[in-house]
């Protein structure tokens, strides 16, 4: 299949791409929109030889995949925009060293954000770092810039970065595949190349970097990943990358404004193609930015134009600094799309709006007719809607006004109705044990409300430790609340250090409670949905005791046991419906209104409470708050009487 | 029980049970509310409701015994319901001790209460008993099955444990009779139980017989636990006791040793419900039993109903207790005290300020406690 082309989602493609580039090693932390670039590598591993793992962070990945460089192997690293800031400090002093083998970077960003906390641009850390920057398209692109890049980092000697977005990340396109290469070298470091960021070598390996960077920019200018399309001589100029070329040129052809309008490609988005860029500034007096998130070309033209005033004659610019390009939210806020591009260009050419009006609007007309409204909702059977559960009745019990603080992760959709509204500050990984360490000491000012951290077990691993050391070392009064359902499962069920060897033999469990034990905390670990009243004394217990106290909440992730047990034969829990009395009970429907869970419906016709097969994961948390104890865990459907 | 709840349109639901009790310092901590709804969780003493119910009327509020009453116990309750004299309705009192072998079980005076349980047991009366014993030094109710784990659960425990919670529970199992050992506010909200099972000919087990216990005040769990961090170290308690005034102690005892703890040390521990309490002798139990002052193995027992009458005559009658008369003195003094603390209740009450139905209700019963119809 080496010259097939085949259907790739953008993050298969980007893995395929490193594959072609000669990949060794290829980590990173899961997070969406990236997660599927080494998910995609596993079958690799055995194929090609390729080493293919999940690091316990970013930082800790790009480090790991830096020793491969320095050993004169090629290695990627993968991650969501969030996960750049976590391996910044790395980044930001290994730009500084001499490489040997080919390093890739590469951070998909969540614009509009699907599933993360903020949207940042990650395209500002190459600037900082002075790293160059590929921005691709399209699926295809994405692949030919991973493997291009390797062997540009390799051959610059220094870290290269790619830059994805969700819609590219996970949207499908045809790709030409190529061959992978068999790469024979054996790694060794060179002893008499010491790779050490010392402050009296940081200024020279500064000035090595920016010379190399104005090599990398002559490059670029002649890079084709830079297109130009359109009239030869234009006065009016869009300058576009990644997906924003798609949307721009949709946009222009819809409107008819192809004899009128060039559309500048930028692939090389640092540093940037200045001749290139100057070359197509002097022949126009309009020119308009599209790309996603943050003003990012928009500016760098910008300070170009500046530069070159002397050559350039007048030029308007158009973008997000000047509103032109906005979204519902305003400019560089959301995902861009054609309809942003055409409202821009109807604004700037003065075009009447005409047509059924914007593909967003149709889409969501037409979804709002065929698909159900739906909450955002805990999965059925999950874990944490005991842990939460546990969590709010110990809290009230308290009484002493006492809230959860979390981070990131599927238990981050407590902070809503699912989890009891039960997070009341969420930030970033592992925030929340920070925050917990920092509100302990305000008892001193006279704050009296209990706090507790929640994280998920791979959270924990990735940022909650240093947090955990922290309050012990600084003897803060907190409870921490591992929820440790033994996968990364929001990403889709990557295995984290919890994980047992039954799901992945090729790794070694790392347990929390060894770990808080070790350091001297009182842990206790209890399964939430195996006895509630347990779990909500655990809790109330350890708000009442001084010092750090650790509970870890131990159960495996719902949604992946049950794709695990599928073809096993399942239980699932049954509503009695002679024994529940409905309305009659008092309870008001306490199962399908106050648990939640998307298994528990309220049979209209029957005025009772009914349990959907299909989906029911025989968690028994219903089993075990049901006052009528009308509902039962059943084996298989004989024993339901039908 | 669906009926209760639909034809008790005048009453409240969970909702009100959190604005009237719940939530506010009126809360008995008895326990009645627990178990019976998945709204309502505790731990210890400490109960609340942790999510919105939208039902009108419900078991929550109408067996608590600090909520507005239902008509059936309006006409027929005291305690905290009503005034029926200073120490509530009854057909007879006296004294009695038990004539099963002292030095095997730690009455805590004349173990009255265990013997009429295992009576009752032993008699088919009852199938199983509500007990608290000491488990840790703590408080803790279970529900006995035979003799020996109602003997086990003799003696006074001053913390306050949820008993109504398990009587609820093992309310639960169809045939089950039970026979609840409870504190004044715990007795008032099975009665409050048993009449709403009457009315309704509810299906499942009966709370058949309580024996309710003389009671001041009950400390919470939290405040036992300061207390004894205070003052006592892990050694398993085998006595708490109040001895008689002057002392203005209370006593704990171990085999080895006994530490006294001003009474004033431990106002702070009391639950904030048993001030505005007017029940001192359970006053709706079957029978109540408290101490006889001066004499340690004899127990005042007040006998209120049918049920109770029987029971007791039969364990006198079987030779497990012995009666005799309560001298007039005592008798008065015990009025004296019960009616005080009526006094001291409305007091309270009306130096809260609180616009609680429970205040405002025992605030009218004023004139009727000071007059000792």
């Amino acid at each position: 299949m080496n010259t097939d082309r085949v259907l790739l989602m953008g993050n298969e493609a980007i893995g395929r791409g490193a594959l072609e580039g000669g990949v060794s090693y290829c980590t990173g932390y899961p997070g969406n929109p990236s997660s599927e670039i080494i998910d995609s590598m596993f079958p690799y591993k055995e194929r090609y030889g390729v080493e293919v793992e999940w690091s316990v962070n970013e930082i800790v990945a790009l480090e790991a995949a830096a020793a491969f460089s320095f050993s004169g192997l090629r290695a990627m690293v993968t991650m969501k925009q969030n996960g750049i800031n976590v391996c910044s400090d790395f980044l930001t002093t290994a730009c500084l060293s001499e490489l040997k083998g080919g390093l890739l970077l590469v951070v998909c960003d969540d614009p509009g954000p699907l599933t993360s906390s903020n949207e940042e641009d990650s395209r500002h850390f190459a600037k900082i770092a002075q790293i160059p920057l590929l921005e691709p398209s399209t699926p295809q692109e994405a692949k030919d810039m991973a493997k291009w890049l390797l062997e540009f980092s390799e051959q610059m000697r220094v870290i290269c970065m790619l830059r994805s977005v969700s819609r590219l990340s996970h949207g499908r396109g045809g790709v030409q595949v190529g061959p992978v290469p068999r790469r024979k070298i054996k790694p060794c470091f060179d002893l008499q190349k010491p790779l050490v960021g010392l402050p009296h070598l940081v200024t020279i390996n500064h000035e090595a970097l920016l010379k190399k960077m104005r090599r990398v920019q002559e490059v670029f200018d002649e890079s084709e990943f830079n297109s130009y399309q359109g009239p030869s001589q234009t006065r009016f100029l869009i300058i576009a990358t990644g997906l924003g070329v798609l949307y721009a040129l949709e946009a222009v052809d819809t409107l008819g404004l192809g004899d009128e309008i060039g559309i500048l490609k930028i692939g090389t988005a640092w540093p940037l193609p200045a001749r290139l860029i100057r070359k197509h500034l002097r022949h126009t007096e309009r020119v308009l930015f599209v790309e996603e998130i943050d003003p990012f070309l928009e500016d760098q033209v910008k300070v170009l134009y500046a530069e070159s005033r002397d050559d350039l004659g007048k030029v308007e610019f158009f973008g997000k600094n000047t509103g032109e390009v906005r979204g519902g939210h305003g400019p560089g806020v959301g995902e861009i799309n054609t309809d942003i591009v055409l409202e821009a260009l109807q604004g700037i050419f003065r075009i009447k709006k005409s047509g059924s009006g914007s593909y967003e609007r149709l889409a969501e007309d037409l979804a709002s007719k065929m698909l159900v409204p739906r909450e955002l909702s805990f999965c059925q059977g999950c874990p944490h809607r005991a842990s939460f559960f546990a969590l709010k009745a110990a809290l009230v019990l308290d009484g002493r006004k006492g809230f959860v603080v979390g981070d990131i992760g599927c238990y981050g959709l407590a902070a809503g109705e699912t989890g009891f509204n039960q997070i009341k500050v969420l930030h970033c990984m592992g925030s929340g044990m920070g925050n917990a360490s920092g509100f302990s000491k305000l008892s001193s000012f006279g704050f009296d409300q209990p706090v507790v951290a929640v994280a998920g077990d791979s959270t924990f691993y990735h940022a909650g430790l240093p947090a955990l050391v922290n309050a012990k070392f600084n003897n803060a009064d907190t409870l921490f609340v591992i929820l440790d359902n033994a996968i990364t499962a929001m990403t889709g069920f990557q295995v984290s250090p919890s994980s047992s060897t039954e799901l992945e033999e090729s790794v070694t469990p790392v347990p929390v409670e060894d770990i808080s034990r070790g350091m001297g905390i009182k842990t206790t670990v209890l399964d939430p949905l195996e006895d509630i009243q347990k779990a909500i004394e655990t809790v109330y217990n350890g708000l009442q005791e001084k010092g750090v106290k650790v509970i870890v909440f131990r159960r495996l992730c719902s949604t992946y046991e049950q794709k695990k047990a599928a073809e096993r034969q399942r239980q699932r829990a049954w509503v009695d419906q002679d024994k529940c009395v409905g309305e009659s009970c008092g309870c008001d429907r306490f199962c399908s209104r106050v648990l939640g869970c998307p298994a528990i419906e309220y049979d209209r016709d029957k005025e009772k409470a009914y349990i959907n097969e299909d989906t029911c994961n025989a968690c028994g948390f219903c089993v075990q708050l049901c006052p009528r104890k009308a509902i039962l865990l059943v084996e298989s459907e004989k024993e339901m009487g039908r | 029980m669906a009926g209760i709840i639909q034809n008790s349109e005048q009453q409240g639901g969970l909702k009100e049970l959190r604005k009237e009790v719940l939530d506010t310092s009126a809360c008995t901590g008895c326990g009645s509310c627990v178990a019976i709804c998945p709204h309502v969780v505790s731990i210890e003493d400490r109960i609340a409701a942790i999510s919105d119910c939208r039902i009108s009327s419900g078991k929550c509020y109408l067996y608590c015994p600090r909520t507005l009453p239902f008509p059936e116990a309006e006409c027929s309750l005291g305690g905290d319901v009503g005034y029926r004299g200073p120490v509530g309705a009854y057909q007879e009192y006296c004294m009695a001790k038990s004539a099963f072998p002292r030095d095997e079980f730690s009455f805590q005076y004349g173990g009255v209460v265990s013997t009429l349980l295992v009576k009752a047991l032993q008699e088919g009366l009852i199938n199983c008993a509500v007990v608290t014993r000491a488990a840790a030094n703590f408080p803790l109710t279970v529900t006995a099955l035979n003799r020996e784990e109602i003997l086990e659960a003799a003696g006074s425990k001053f913390a306050l444990a949820p008993t109504n919670k398990e009587a609820n529970r093992s309310a639960d199992g169809p045939g089950n009779r039970l026979g609840v050992v409870a504190l004044p506010c715990q007795c008032t909200g099975l009665r409050k139980r048993q009449l709403l099972e009457e009315k309704e000919q509810a299906e499942g087990g009966r709370v058949t017989v309580v024996l309710g216990l003389f009671c001041t005040w009950a400390l919470s769990q939290k405040g036992w636990r300061s207390l004894l961090h205070n003052h006592w170290g892990k050694e398993s308690i085998n006595r708490v006791d109040i001895p008689p005034p002057p002392a203005g102690v209370l006593e704990i005892a171990s085999a080895r040793e006994k530490v006294a703890v001003p009474l004033k040390e431990i106002r702070e521990f009391v639950r904030p419900g048993c001030d505005v309490c007017l029940d001192m002798t359970a006053e709706n139990a079957d029978i109540s039993v408290g101490m006889v002052e001066g004499l340690k193995e004899y127990n005042t027992v007040i006998i209120r109903t049918e049920r109770g009458s029987s029971l007791f005559k039969m364990a006198v009658k079987t030779g497990c207790l012995e009666k005799t008369r309560l001298d007039d003195e005592r008798w008065n003094h015990l009025l004296e005290a019960s009616l005080n603390k009526k006094k001291r209740a409305v007091g309270n009450a009306e130096n809260r300020g609180e616009a609680l139905p429970y205040y405002e209700r025992i605030i009218k019963l004023r004139e009727r406690i000071e007059r000792r119809e």
